[in-house]
């Protein structure tokens, strides 16, 4: 049942299958780019556009599940209920004060307290087994889900943007909306300050030897539960964050929890489990190939997408970026 | 006459545990097979109904989840997706196509045990929480492929007016029919279950969940046997799904949910994963919890969850459990004053 206990493989024909799957997959994504390009520049760009501002909205979601994951050994099953309720929140928020910026960063911190005080209260009580952890966070999203039915309602809402985000911007005759972009940035920021976090603070390095050995961290005398709490809190509000974020641009109803879980789960199967890079490299992957599913398949675009996500296990069972454990 | 003495001795050790374990057991059999007999006559037509028998399906879907996790190690949270699928293809095929309902239900089997097999195939290599996660992900994409494909699901709405067949001169429709007939599945999928855990292949299947570095070392693929022990619990598990859409009379997206996969892992948990009968009695505390609490609070989804999260945690072994450790602890209370046994009872897997 241990986590690590995966059987070591013969490394030579994985490799070469591996090397021969990889080209295979590069060379049919690159005849495809080029078919687009030919067919419909426009459409092409705008699509491209789409899934980049698509996967900027699932690294949101999925970088703060990578990071529990990777400090905690928890798969946060109630990820996708923390982004949903971080975007009722925000609406709340939002439809109170009047603006969208109080709204998130609101929103943010009330999910990060939700989180804490579960890790504190219910987590911590598991301890160690991640198994019965990831069972427990279940339980959690079930009463999430019925709260927020039972609060914010069953149809769909919407947050509204900030009015200067609200049109479209034109540039060599392409449209598109400004929102879409501005949430790109954020996604970009977001990243960026949490590399900065990551790699350039002592915070940051103590997470990451947490990563590596959390028991030789704590023989160096760093507080680890601290740590783990803090890291529990920092994915969390990444889920409000994005839960206003994406309930701006998409909305928000019943039955979200269950499709961002499923980006979660997809971004850090296809990106690796537990790093940041590889959340950012799945969320690309499965926001692309989404954008094009929606395109040319659109009764088809989840099959596709986890097509994809098949192909890629098979190739490398822990992800693209995912090491061996 | 030593040797004879000690020889008697032995014999009435030996004889003296396997009689007292059998006949506990006999005594617990015929219990159950009374209050099984009994049920349909001392209930009200809404407890038979909405409590018995529609917990005899969910424990079919729990027990291939409980058979998973004590002999493989493996929490599929993929169950209800299968159970969806052999419901989706009988509910399509008997009620819109108009096929003969139990070729319908054969076929809905034949794909759901198909799936599982491929299922199999792309999760078995992973183990522990990766596992929960590639099986969780499975199970969504199925809710949405049941919420997108149109065609043959029918989106939102799904599909309804399945009729329950006649077993031959016998109306399935008629709850007590039904209720034999559910019944006599669940012992037949019991045995079944058991009786594949005891088979060389269950036992390599047990193997593998212990160490399977030592099953390679064997010689055996790990991935095979997973992948055979996956497809076994899926086919129950599909059975379940086609009872559940002629108790039901219609499938829909909803039935294949996160709640549900949620709902059958409460059952499990509660059941306790050690014994597969655990998934029946867990069915039963849960369609019982379900239908009392929901006549109390509209959120009975809520109190679900928090049970679910206080058996997890104060009782990893379910209610039964909870049961055995109280009782264990007022026997040692009573009898603090005699010497304490030694003898260890053995222990139950790891979990």
């Amino acid at each position: 049942m241990a986590v690590g206990a995966a059987p070591p493989t013969s490394r030579f024909p994985a490799v070469s299958r591996g090397r021969v799957l990889w080209t295979a997959g590069g060379i049919a994504v690159l005849a495809l780019t080029v078919r687009e390009l030919v067919a419909a520049p426009a459409v092409f760009v705008t699509t491209v556009l789409d899934g980049l501002t698509t996967a900027g909205l699932y690294f949101l979601v999925a970088s703060g599940f990578t990071l529990i994951f990777g400090l905690l050994r928890v798969t946060n099953l109630a990820h996708g209920s923390f982004y949903l309720a971080g975007g009722y929140v925000g609406y709340s928020l939002r439809e109170a004060t009047g603006n969208w910026f109080l709204a998130l960063a609101g929103a943010a911190v009330a999910v990060a307290l939700l989180g804490l005080l579960f890790q504190l209260t219910v987590l911590r009580l598991v301890g160690g087994d991640p198994l019965r952890e990831s069972l427990v966070t279940i339980g959690l999203s079930v009463v999430v889900a019925d709260m927020t039915l039972a609060v914010w309602g069953g149809s769909s809402l919407d947050i509204t943007i900030p009015p200067f985000l609200g049109s479209t911007i034109e540039v060599h005759g392409l449209i598109y909306s400004r929102f879409r972009l501005a949430l790109l940035g954020l996604a970009l920021l977001v990243g960026f300050g949490l590399w900065v976090l990551l790699h350039r603070t002592r915070l940051g390095m103590t997470i990451r030897a947490g990563v590596d050995d959390p028991l030789i961290l704590a023989t160096s005398g760093v507080n680890v539960p601290l740590v783990l709490s803090f890291v529990f809190g920092l994915g969390s509000l990444m889920a409000g964050l994005a839960g206003v974020a994406g309930g701006s641009y998409l909305s928000l109803s019943q039955g979200e929890d269950a499709r961002y879980l499923l980006v979660s789960l997809l971004v850090v199967i296809v990106g690796g489990l537990g790093s940041v890079p590889g959340a950012v490299v799945g969320s690309v992957v499965v926001g692309l190939v989404q954008a094009f599913a929606q395109v040319h398949l659109p009764t088809y675009s989840v099959l596709v997408t986890f097509g994809v996500m098949i192909v890629i296990l098979a190739v490398r069972p822990r992800g693209v970026l995912g090491g061996a454990e | 006459m030593a040797s004879d003495m000690t020889a008697g001795r032995g014999d009435q050790a030996t004889l003296r545990r396997p009689w007292r374990a059998p006949r506990a057991r006999t005594v617990a059999a015929v219990i159950v097979v009374v209050i099984a007999a009994a049920i349909p006559y001392v209930t009200s037509s809404f407890v038979f109904v909405q409590i018995v028998i529609q917990s005899l399906w969910m424990a079919m879907v729990a027990a291939s989840l409980v058979f998973l996790v004590r002999f493989a190690g493996m929490v599929s949270l993929a169950q209800t997706g299968l159970y969806g699928t052999a419901g989706y293809v009988t509910a399509n095929l008997s009620a819109i196509r108009g096929l003969n309902p139990w070729a319908a239900a054969g076929i809905g089997v034949l794909v759901a045990v198909a799936l599982a097999f491929v299922v199999g195939m792309i999760s078995s290599r992973a183990r522990g929480v990766y596992f929960i996660m590639l099986t969780l992900a499975v199970g969504v994409f199925l809710y949405y492929f049941a919420l997108q494909y149109r065609p043959f699901t029918f989106g939102f709405s799904g599909i309804n007016g399945v009729r329950v067949p006649d077993l031959g001169p016998v109306p399935l429709s008629d709850p007590l029919n039904f209720y034999w007939f559910t019944l006599a599945l669940s012992v037949a999928a019991l045995v079944g279950l058991y009786t594949f855990s005891r088979s060389p292949l269950g036992l390599a299947l047990q193997a593998d969940r212990d160490c399977p570095e030592r099953v390679e070392a064997l010689g055996m693929s790990t991935t095979a046997v997973r992948v055979i022990g996956f497809t076994a619990a899926g086919a129950v598990a599909s059975v379940g799904g086609v009872l559940s859409v002629w108790f039901n009379g219609q499938i829909s997206p909803g039935s294949l949910d996160i709640t549900r996969t949620v709902n059958i892992l409460v059952v499990a948990v509660l059941g306790g994963v050690i014994r597969l009968e655990g998934a029946w009695l867990g069915a039963l505390l849960f369609t019982a919890l379900t239908a009392y609490v929901s006549n109390i609070t509209n959120y009975y989804n809520s109190v679900i969850g928090l049970v679910y999260i206080a058996v997890v945690l104060v009782s990893p072994n379910g209610v039964p459990g909870l049961f055995t450790a109280t009782a264990r602890s007022l026997q040692r209370a009573l009898l603090s004053s005699a010497p304490p046994r030694t003898t260890a009872r053995p222990v139950n897997g790891e979990k």
